[in-house]
């Protein structure tokens, strides 16, 4: 992996850890609720990841002492997985991208959805030609029908619309 | 019995359209290993749900045939293009291109899937050997070692994942937390459900697999955009003459001990869990460049300089699956989706997997030994196709990834909330990678959380509550209890500048 002098501010801001540790917490109160077999082994892991999330905290602030938890603790962001830094407008779209894929699979169903997310983003977000765009969507149709339907015989999700007992019988 | 699974595993390949399924994991992994991005953990995420209907050996076969191509697809791209398919293969960039702009382009392919065949059949036949000594030792371990050794598995790779030993084990507390979804196995209460009757047997693992490696991966690579290699570069590569593989076949036998160390140092690399076949190489092109006569020509083109690493990258296959099959310890992001589609079996990964399913071990182990040989065959007949891949446009790749990853999940069991729960966990996965939490603890976390929590509540009834008394006074337990502590602290003992203490000691 190469190294990266700097990381993006949003990657190393306080805020990612912050909402670890009151995820960490919440999981430990609530935890805490059960019975003592069923709370211990789940009990110790929040606890665990309260006292780590703190110290992730603690190395990306200010506070003295930040600089030996990152030297010991290896909180330091040279070695990042993800060399590039998209803008956050870009990521909510790709998001969205991939959120509207399933929201679409849910609605009309996964083989009416697979072929229209293809086309719709090979042509919106990938700027591909129609041509290509519509190539990608009869392509995935093709595969998805011949393969799940025809060879497998498997009915696939046709959608809330079209499917009896909606969210319930998921 | 090893010997008898190991050739009935062997008869089965030859007879029957086994050798179909692992010739199509062998192709199915030389395309997704030469398309950067894309990778083995992607390819065996999505094919999860496709070897659902097949017999648990035939499973192992696409498996184990897309986990010993994936590299040396990975280094034709690297070769070239001068850009690796796979991370491990950025090492082979550094001779394998100037090789190719020199006109020396099938010398370098064909040494690069010589080592790699040789490299894999080196792992894996140390991997046999092992298997034995793994089996006595397994046979000793009782609930309170299967426990230390998931803790044991969880510090030591979260330890190696360089740089993030914090964050790492902050992911692989969420992947424990995930893992205690559902009805606890001795009580039978329900926890973190928030009422979702969905939820009483768990986080289908499934699911979870394809949204942290299939869809996150997907965001990524979509943000990433862009195309796989400039289109000077790209024609410069399809324009190339692929003639000498000849003389790189021959090579590696002439510089055996470069293949043989570089297999050694895979093969090591691998075992330790979170390493992984990007140090491996590295490790081995340096340690061959720095005590090479010739140093002075790594990097402009010396075939060595491709040997080492691709038989490193390829040997680490059959050293991260000692832990994984020895104790059922995930090594890599791979092993851990490799463990997921052995769940879907009906076969539970753990510390007894060597034990129980020796048939399908073995049979992993023959199809990773075909794939090895086969992958460097098809590669070298293939070469020039494989590079016209990369021609495809990552707009394309990316939305054809995703419907196919949430179909393959919704086949499997015919639950849309398993899409949900995909597509939820493939968006958290996402975070994770840019926010730099590392997603192998997490997964491996979860793979083995509930056998850690179940060996924990079976050392307590043992023991009566005195679990610590009870662990201490087993030799086996404290090896472990003292290797673990050992692994969490040595790398902040490697940063105490210890000689300037002593020396104002002194």
């Amino acid at each position: 992996m190469k190294e990266t002098p700097q990381a993006p501010r949003m990657v190393t801001s306080i805020w990612p850890a912050v909402l670890l540790l009151a995820f960490a917490v919440v999981m430990f109160l609530i935890a805490r609720g059960y019975s003592a077999t069923s709370a211990r082994f789940p009990a110790m892991v929040a606890g665990a990841m309260i006292v780590l999330a703190v110290f992730d905290v603690w190395s990306r602030s200010k506070i003295p002492g930040a600089q030996v938890v990152e030297t010991f603790g290896g909180t330091g962001f040279r070695q990042r997985e993800m060399m590039h830094n998209p803008t956050f407008a870009n990521q909510a779209e790709c998001l969205g991208w991939i959120a509207g894929a399933f929201a679409m699979m849910a609605t009309v169903g996964i083989l009416a959805a697979s072929p229209i997310f293809c086309a719709a983003y090979a042509r919106l977000r990938g700027k591909l030609t129609l041509a290509v765009s519509a190539g990608v969507g009869i392509g995935v149709l093709i595969f998805q029908f011949a393969v799940f339907e025809w060879a497998l015989n498997y009915e696939l999700y046709r959608g809330l619309f079209f499917t009896k007992g909606g969210v319930n019988a998921w | 019995m090893g010997l008898d699974a190991l050739f009935e595993a062997f008869l089965a390949v030859l007879n029957g359209g086994s050798l179909l399924f692992l010739m199509a994991g062998v192709l199915l992994g030389l395309t997704f290993g030469v398309i950067p991005g894309l990778g083995g953990t992607t390819a065996l995420a999505l094919l999860i749900p496709v070897t659902y209907t097949l017999e648990p050996l035939d499973a192992m076969y696409l498996a184990g045939g897309v986990m010993g191509a994936t590299s040396f697809g990975g280094s034709i791209s690297a070769i070239l293009l001068n850009t690796p398919g796979t991370a491990p293969n950025a090492a082979t960039t550094f001779d394998g291109y100037p090789l190719a702009r020199q006109g020396k382009a099938g010398l370098a392919i064909g040494a690069s899937a010589t080592a790699s065949a040789l490299g894999g059949l080196i792992g894996l036949f140390t991997l046999l050997l092992f298997i034995p000594v793994a089996r006595e030792v397994v046979l000793s371990f009782g609930s309170s070692e299967f426990f230390l050794l998931t803790i044991l598995g969880l510090a030591a790779i979260a330890v190696s994942v360089k740089g993030k030993l914090l964050r790492g084990l902050i992911a692989a507390c969420i992947g424990l937390l995930l893992a205690f979804t559902g009805a606890n196995q001795f009580t039978g209460e329900t926890r973190f459900t928030g009422g979702m009757n969905y939820l009483w047997d768990g986080i289908p693992l499934v699911p979870a697999l394809t949204g942290l490696f299939a869809i996150s991966q997907m965001i990524e690579l979509a943000l990433k955009g862009g195309s796989v290699a400039d289109e000077e570069t790209r024609s410069a590569a399809e324009n190339m003459k692929i003639t000498g593989v000849g003389e790189g076949i021959l090579a590696v036998f002439k510089h055996w001990p470069v293949l043989l160390r570089g297999s050694l140092i895979g093969t090591v690399i691998g075992a330790i869990p979170g390493l992984g076949g990007t140090v491996a190489s590295f490790l081995s092109y340096s340690s061959t460049a720095q005590t090479a006569k010739d140093r002075d020509t790594f990097g402009k083109g010396n075939i060595k300089g491709v040997i080492a690493p691709e038989a490193a990258n390829n040997a680490k296959d059959g050293g991260s699956l000692i832990p994984t099959v020895a104790f059922g310890i995930p090594g890599s992001a791979e092993t851990a989706v490799f463990l997921g589609i052995l769940v879907l079996h009906g076969i539970e990964p753990g510390p007894q997997i060597l034990l129980q399913n020796e048939r399908e071990i073995y049979g992993l182990i023959v199809a990773l030994t075909v794939s090895a040989i086969g992958a460097s065959v098809l590669g070298l007949i293939f070469a020039r196709f494989l590079v016209l891949i990369t021609r495809i446009d990552v707009n394309i790749v990316v939305p054809v990834v995703v419907t196919l990853s949430l179909t393959g999940v919704y086949v499997l069991e015919g639950r849309m909330a398993d899409v949900a729960v995909a597509t939820i966990i493939g968006i958290f996965g996402y975070l994770m990678i840019r926010f730099d939490y590392p997603r192998l603890t997490l997964v491996i976390a979860f793979v083995l959380g509930e056998i850690a929590e179940r060996s924990y509540h079976q050392v307590r009834l043992i023991s009566d509550g005195n679990v610590l008394e009870y662990m201490l006074g087993r030799p086996i337990s404290v090896i472990l209890i003292v290797a673990t502590i050992v692994t969490f602290f040595l790398p902040a003992m490697r940063k105490i500048p210890w000689r300037r203490l002593t020396g104002s000691a002194s």
